[in-house]
Order: structure tokens, then sequence, then C-alpha cells
């Protein structure tokens, strides 16, 4: 559960909302971002959102909460949900977690991550 | 010798400072970046858990050495309400409150090194070790 300032920053790319995650995350701005992308979805019609992750070094287990929270969020709106560019360490402590990561739609890059939602 | 750094874990904010403390010494100490992420995450969980459950404590971080091999110690401790059941909190788990419970099984296979002392009423202590 680490601390960050709470920019949140939505960019729109061929209907897609993409959305570069800073690092650390922390849940001010997890929860920031839960309560933009919301009202985002709600007044534009978009394929999907793509969480932009590389610039992440360290995700633990509050922060992988928050996220699938953003998940359940993106999905009730009718949007899909795509993590990009996760780091090996990342991806590794998150197996080690052992944290039910079921509900991800991964990507290598933001640009896989936009061929996933064409 | 390598010196010994500190800190107190008093409010949430300090347990970013906590990671970046760690994340410096292991990256001075040579280890890998997956182990640096290892290793950050581990601290990540346990200064939460002292901001929830124990609500202060201390961090101590040092780069270690044995045979030639450098790792960096963390010992995170608190004299908070400590684990009354160390073998249940021990087991992966999904708290009944729906949260991740305290995280202790996933902080356990992150490092190469765990130990926990821990007394209902007196506070818990951890030890965690990752080497090069």
């Amino acid at each position: 559960m680490l601390q960050s300032d709470n920019r949140v920053v939505l960019q729109s790319l061929h209907g897609v909302v993409v959305v570069p995650l800073p690092d650390p995350l922390g849940q001010d701005f997890l929860s920031e971002l839960n309560a933009q992308l919301l009202q985002y979805l709600h007044q534009h019609s978009v394929k999907g959102v793509v969480l932009d992750m590389s610039g992440v070094a360290l995700l633990d287990g509050a922060d992988f909460q928050n996220l699938h929270r953003i998940w359940q969020t993106s999905t009730l709106m009718g949007s899909r949900l795509v993590l990009a560019g996760l780091q090996p360490g990342v991806a590794a402590t998150l197996t080690m977690l052992n944290v039910d990561d079921s509900w991800t739609t991964p990507a290598l890059s933001v640009e896989h991550a936009m061929e996933k939602l064409r | 010798m390598d010196k010994v750094q500190r800190m107190r874990i008093l409010a949430a904010r300090d347990t970013s400072l906590a990671v970046f403390m760690a994340q410096d010494v292991a990256k001075q100490a040579g280890l890998r970046p997956i182990k640096v992420a290892a290793l950050a995450t581990a601290v990540s969980e346990l200064t939460t858990n002292i901001i929830k459950y124990a609500g202060n404590g201390l961090v101590t971080v040092q780069v270690v050495e044995k045979r030639y091999r450098k790792g960096v110690e963390v010992l995170v401790q608190d004299r908070g309400p400590g684990i009354a059941d160390i073998e249940q909190a021990m087991k992966d788990h999904v708290s009944t409150s729906g949260t991740l419970g305290l995280g202790l099984p996933g902080t356990r296979r992150m490092v190469d090194e765990f130990e926990l002392q821990s007394q209902p009423g007196e506070g818990t202590l951890v030890r965690i070790v990752v080497w090069a």
C-alpha cells in the first residue's frame, strides 16, 4: 500500500482509454483512477481500457486488490480492461503472493493491448 | 561493515519511504532487479501490516554477507497486538472481511530467509533476507 500523488492521465487512442500508471502506485492514486475512469466510461463510448504498467516496479497485494476493483468497474460499465507491460519482477512477485489473477487480461505492451482490444 | 539504516513507521506514507530505503540498499548490494522487486514488495507487505494492525513500528535495513555473498536483511518490528495463531497466519487464505489477510505466506515465498516472532499483546518481529 504505497503512497503517491493522485494525478490521473486518461489518454484516448483509437477508441481505447490508455492510462499510464505511476510508480509507486498507492491507494490514493488507484481510488482516484477508479473514480475518474467510472466518470469517463459513463460519458464516452470506448472499446476498452489499457492500464500501462510498464513504469510500475512494485505491486503489492493491496495494490493488486485495488486494480481488481478498477477491472470490476470497467467491466460493469461494459468495457474490457487490459494490463499492459508488466515488469518481470512485478509478475514474479504476484505469483509468489498467490493472488487471484484469473480476471486479468495481460499484454506485453500497450501496442499488444491495443491489438487485443481491436 | 555496512551502515544500518533505520526508519520509524508512523503513517502510511512511511511505508513508501521504507520501500525506497530497502530498494536503494538492495541495488547497492548488487541484487538483480527481480530480487529488488521481491524485497521491496515484501517490505511493502510487512510495513502495511504495521499501519493496519500496530499503528507504528520500526524498519531496519542492512547489507549482510555470508561466504563472500552479499544480501540485504530487513527487520520489521512493532509493539502491536501480536499474532495469536502464527500457524494460521502463515496459511494462504482470504480473510472473512474480503481482504488479503496479513500477506505473510506470500512474503515468505518472496524472500530467501524468513523468521517471525510474535507474542499476543507484545508485538511482532519479522526478519527477512534476500541474497544476491
